[in-house]
């Protein structure tokens, strides 16, 4: 198998990056866990009737690791990791499994508990950082605001002082004039940028950034991904990246996670997975992206919708879509996530054929 | 039609000696789209104007895809509508089949609308949620009488329901009982309804999931081999617009700075903003990735656009001359297709 993506560095190509192999000897061995997730249900109620969004979905992030989560609108990614950020409201979200960050279980812990990791130790960059910034306050106090919550005691000086060296930081130009600013006066991608200044500012150990890039330009999302690259090999923060995007998976993460209705389909090592995926839904992907191989030829592409989330079909959730479907398909619970090679999963029944090339 | 060949002069042409000569559909010529800014009360404008869409020039052939690429505020969404007079330019001529639109009155370019038809980004906010989908499809015969036959009108919309991948059943349901990828398709049908001969598509398949974006590429190149009408792509995402387009114009600041066919932009690009451009564009294969140009700072505004080359304040090749004198849309050198910068050549790996 070729391995590919040996050295996965955010935004930046491997040819102006350090030399193949050196971010596997930084990688921590695989004990060293942050996040733990397992069996992750969530459902809302609805007019509808209850929507399954995530349907058992397990997983562990290591410290320092960048780990992509790839799905299609309504897959479940970011209700995912919205749980985890304790972001959804009970009712009308039912939440079962356990989330535990280094021990401390983040379901039914204390809120006094709960807050001493969620925005601290585990912060979140959100999609769109027009609106997740409030055009009420300037930057400099929404970027303060976090020392005077999570650090008692700050003071409004220190406070200041700090968001003008995470702006610099971040690449804003001018940051001591800027942090006076609202954001209005910031661009999209400015703006992005002080939304990854408020989550790195308390130093977390694990950063969700949640299609930090999509609402941006091309050439803006190669400066944000630079940027995350970066800080990332500066701090030693794990990367948890959400997107729809094959390419950006691919140039930024070491490990992915593939979603389709609620559940992972496929897990493993970047490279490999994208190399020779061993589930169809990520073939499908793959190939429904316009590559340039593809020009002037049919894009080969997945038949069919997404299932409505309150209507899940029986058996694996993607066989009315499959090329490879089978009478087993159809029925029951369907395949669970199973080991296929070193360090992956996939859950389909035909994985070990997909992997060995059939 | 008649006499569409005999303007075949043109700044922007692009076609080189010994190619096949094809015929130009549409003309575009010095376009330009300006907006003055009004002054509020608190605020006066003090007569500025935002220069969207400044001195464009390109021509559009027969059964052709042109693709626009650019970032958003480059002029690209502008310069579609202006070309479609869903916005009045400011100068400059647009010649479709030989007639000059911004010569026609109001209902003289009434009439040529049934051969211009646009495709718009948002499948959930261009389509009227309180008609069905044959009443969606049927509205434009009702107002160019005799393109359809009330007697075919049935008939002609289950073709047309089918064409674009729905089933003639659909005819009756409403909008909102269908996807994003569907209603993208019901959107194509009523562009399609009378019979136009250029499509402009505004970001048709930016709304979507990846799966369902190759659907509706797959279905809008069928339908240009089916029916030999050009499109107009514009997309912000440069893979898409490779896969569709036979020829690409890249856009910065309301200028046209490169265009050519899609192998010389993609493969061969020579002005420095289209090779930032291409490099930022996150790649699968990493055997296939070059070296990535982060381009530093942000777009000028285009109140105030830097003086010469609009793109001088953010390239790695920028000189003196480039503040001084504004680089003209030609080939030159070694590069055979159009590019606007004075130092235009393919990019050293």
């Amino acid at each position: 198998m070729v391995d590919l993506n040996p050295a996965a560095e955010c935004g930046e190509r491997p040819s102006s990056s350090e030399p193949p192999g050196s971010a596997a000897a930084t990688v921590t061995p695989p004990t060293d866990v942050a996040l733990a997730v397992s069996d992750l249900r969530v459902a809302f109620e609805s007019p509808h009737g209850l929507v399954r969004a995530v349907n058992g979905v397990s997983f562990s992030i290591r410290r320092g690791e960048t780990v992509g989560i790839l799905g299609e609108s309504g897959s479940g990614k970011s209700v995912s990791v919205s749980a985890v950020m304790g972001l959804l409201d009970r009712p009308p979200a039912h939440i079962t499994g356990d989330i535990r960050f280094r021990g401390v279980d983040l379901l039914r812990a204390p809120a006094r508990e709960t807050r001493r990791i969620r925005g601290n130790r585990i912060s979140m960059v959100f999609q769109d950082p027009v609106t997740a910034l409030n055009p009420s306050l300037t930057v400099g106090y929404q970027i303060g605001e976090l020392f005077r919550v999570h650090r008692p005691g700050t003071s409004r000086r220190y406070a200041l002082r700090e968001a003008v060296e995470l702006m610099d930081r971040v690449g804003i130009p001018s940051a001591r004039e800027r942090v006076h600013g609202y954001p209005h006066e910031l661009s999209g991608g400015m703006s992005q940028r002080i939304m990854i200044a408020m989550a790195i500012a308390l130093k977390p150990d694990i950063l969700i950034a949640d299609e930090p890039t999509t609402a941006l330009d091309v050439t803006v999302q190669a400066q944000i991904m630079a940027l995350l690259a970066e800080l990332r090999r500066e701090t030693g923060m794990a990367l948890i990246l959400i997107t729809h995007d094959v390419g950006v998976v691919s140039e930024c993460t070491e490990r992915v996670m593939v979603m389709y209705a609620g559940r992972i389909v496929e897990s493993g090592p970047t490279g490999a997975i994208l190399a020779r995926p061993a589930h169809p839904y990520t073939a499908g992907l793959m190939s429904s992206m316009p590559r340039a191989e593809m020009k002037n030829r049919r894009l080969v592409v997945i038949e069919g919708a997404p299932p409505v989330m309150t209507a899940i079909p029986p058996g694996c959730a993607f066989h009315p879509r499959c090329g490879r479907r089978r009478p087993l398909c159809t029925g029951g619970g369907g395949p669970g996530l199973r080991g296929v090679a070193e360090e992956r999963a996939s859950a389909c029944h035909f994985a070990a054929e997909m992997v060995a090339g059939g | 039609m008649a006499g569409a060949a005999g303007t075949a002069r043109h700044p922007a042409q692009g076609e080189r000696a010994g190619a096949v000569l094809r015929e130009p559909l549409l003309e575009v010529e010095h376009l330009v789209k300006h907006y003055p800014v009004r002054g509020g009360l608190l605020r006066p404008g003090g007569g500025k104007v935002v220069r969207a869409v400044d001195d464009v020039s390109f021509v559009l052939h027969r059964g052709e895809t042109l693709g626009i690429v650019g970032e958003s505020g480059c002029g690209k969404s502008t310069l579609s509508r202006a070309i479609l007079r869903l916005t009045e330019p400011t100068g400059g001529r647009v010649r479709f089949a030989g007639e000059d639109l911004l010569q026609l009155s109001r209902r003289e370019m009434r009439a040529r609308r049934r051969h211009l038809q646009i495709v718009f980004q948002d499948p959930f906010a261009s389509l009227n949620p309180r008609m069905t989908v044959a009443q969606i499809i049927r509205e434009p015969w009702s107002i160019f009488k005799g393109v359809v036959p009330r007697p075919e009108w049935d008939r002609r919309t289950a073709e047309l329901l089918v064409q674009v991948g729905l089933s003639p059943d659909d005819a009756h349901r409403y909008p909102y009982q269908f996807s994003g990828g569907q209603r993208q398709r019901i959107g194509i049908a009523r562009a399609l309804t009378l019979n136009p001969k250029l499509v402009v598509c505004d970001e048709p398949v930016s709304a979507l999931d990846v799966s369902i974006q190759a659907q509706v590429l797959n279905l809008l190149a069928e339908i240009q081999e089916k029916l030999g009408l050009s499109y107009i792509f514009i997309a912000h995402d440069l893979s898409v617009v490779r896969h569709i387009s036979d020829r690409i114009a890249v856009m910065y600041l309301g200028k046209l700075v490169e265009i050519g066919t899609w192998q010389e932009i993609y493969e061969t690009p020579a002005h420095p903003y289209t090779q930032a451009l291409l490099s930022s564009v996150p790649v699968i294969e990493p055997e296939a990735r070059g070296e990535r140009i982060i381009l530093k700072g942000e777009v000028p505004s285009p109140l105030a656009p830097p003086s010469g080359c609009r793109f001088r304040t953010r390239c790695r090749k920028a000189a003196a001359v480039c503040a001084t004198e504004e680089p003209v849309l030609e080939t030159r050198g070694a590069v055979g297709h159009l590019t606007a910068c004075h130092f235009a050549a393919p990019r050293e790996y």
